[in-house]
């Protein structure tokens, strides 16, 4: 008697946990879907500014959407989810960078994005001059040629966020998000040839 | 007069300047407003989110199906090993060789394991520690890569102990035996020795980058 009794919570506990688990699961798959519906456009964006070609910016969106993933039941409830998962991509960007460096820093996009620097090569027009696909190109171009450290916060001040913002996506202090957009800002210009 | 000059001169330097450098950051504003512009209204591509549900959740429980591979082919092996020991059916050199290569694959599974922690620990991590983290985990790469390569000078005499005294019970041509053992063990040599370089040229691209 007693162990059908035992035989039938132990029975109970193990549904119990599994409906737990089940329900984890699918609340993880939930938030995961509007994150990344939500922050799809921002990480695309932050990819452009750290590689150039298309099929490896696939590849980092999808090591990107991994690690959002795996380190989901870490996240705390009182942090910004736009924080959290830029802090991720960037992450994600900085390794990428530092093993990848020849190839993102001279290696073009593509054909067609080639095409289009030739013919900036042969107009020397000023930014504002050209359509706004070319500037975006010459943009991500740009961006691509600074420092780890400018490229980090130049691609989130683009994206329109705070220093306090910044800071909590790099753990730096806002003073030195301040000196770095500064000085990421005057090279990217210097780069453009804009102001 | 001049003295009245030299005082006024400076003076109106120090308005112009200060007009050059307010105009200079009202362009710069204007400018940097117009790039904000341009990089939030960057096209992309849209994903489909069910597809990538579906790849990630299949990458990490590949991920997690290996790891867990290893583990029950290193409990396996001690288990078989225990099994021989006192069950002595199996023989000296099959006990040998199970032995030695469980403790072995203990050994890799503690590294392995030590490597994934670390990896899956630095996810949220700021980015600023990003390289020095991808330092630490091509060190520990290289080091698991070298205990692979100094795991074939055991394992290399045991292989062909065990071929040779399983041989002397067996018709089969001792010859073509050895040579496939070692030629497997060769081969095996080779990939580590490959994947060890290719890390090493990973880790002194990192060194320069930070």
């Amino acid at each position: 008697m007693d162990n059908s009794v035992e035989l039938a919570l132990q029975k109970q506990d193990c549904f119990q946990t599994a409906k737990l688990q089940l329900g984890y699961s699918l609340n993880n798959q939930q938030t995961f879907t509007k994150w990344i519906s939500q922050y799809e456009k921002l990480l695309r964006h932050i990819i452009i500014g750290f590689e150039a070609k298309p099929a490896i910016q696939e590849e980092l969106f999808q090591e990107i959407a991994l690690n959002i993933w795996r380190a989901l039941p870490s996240f705390r409830a009182d942090a910004a989810v736009k924080t959290f998962i830029a802090r991720i991509a960037h992450n994600v960007l900085a390794t990428h960078v530092a093993k990848s460096v020849k190839t993102i820093k001279t290696e073009q996009s593509s054909d067609e994005s080639s095409h289009n620097d030739e013919q900036q090569c042969e107009q020397p027009t000023p930014y504002q001059s050209l359509d706004q696909n070319q500037r975006q190109q010459k943009l991500a171009q740009a961006i691509r040629q600074l420092k780890l450290e400018q490229q980090q916060v130049i691609t989130l001040a683009l994206e329109g966020m705070s220093y306090q913002e910044i800071a909590d996506v790099l753990v730096i202090s806002t003073n030195l998000v301040g000196v770095r957009l500064q000085r990421a800002k005057a090279a990217l210009m210097q780069l453009l040839e804009v102001a | 007069m001049s003295i009245e000059k030299n005082k006024i001169e400076p003076i109106i330097n120090s308005q112009q300047q200060e007009k050059i450098e307010t105009k200079q950051a009202e362009m710069l504003d204007d400018a940097w407003a117009e790039l904000s512009q341009d990089w939030q209204t960057q096209p992309t591509q849209k994903t489909d989110i069910s597809a990538l549900i579906k790849r990630t959740r299949r990458r990490t429980r590949g991920a997690k199906f290996c790891f867990a591979l290893n583990i029950l082919a290193t409990l396996g092996l001690v288990l078989a090993f225990l099994y021989g020991v006192f069950d002595d059916q199996l023989g000296d050199p099959v006990n040998t060789y199970i032995g030695l290569g469980s403790l072995i694959s203990l050994i890799f599974v503690y590294f392995e394991t030590k490597l994934r922690l670390a990896t899956w620990s630095q996810l949220c991590d700021s980015p600023e520690k990003a390289i020095a983290n991808a330092i630490a985990g091509s060190e520990s790469s290289m080091k698991y890569m070298w205990i692979t390569k100094i795991s074939f000078l055991p394992f290399l005499p045991l292989v062909n102990w065990f071929v040779y005294t399983v041989g002397q019970t067996s018709e089969k041509p001792l010859l073509l035996a050895f040579l496939m053992a070692n030629g497997f063990m060769l081969g095996m040599y080779a990939v580590v020795e490959y994947l060890h370089r290719k890390r090493k040229k990973e880790y002194q691209q990192l060194l320069q980058m930070k």
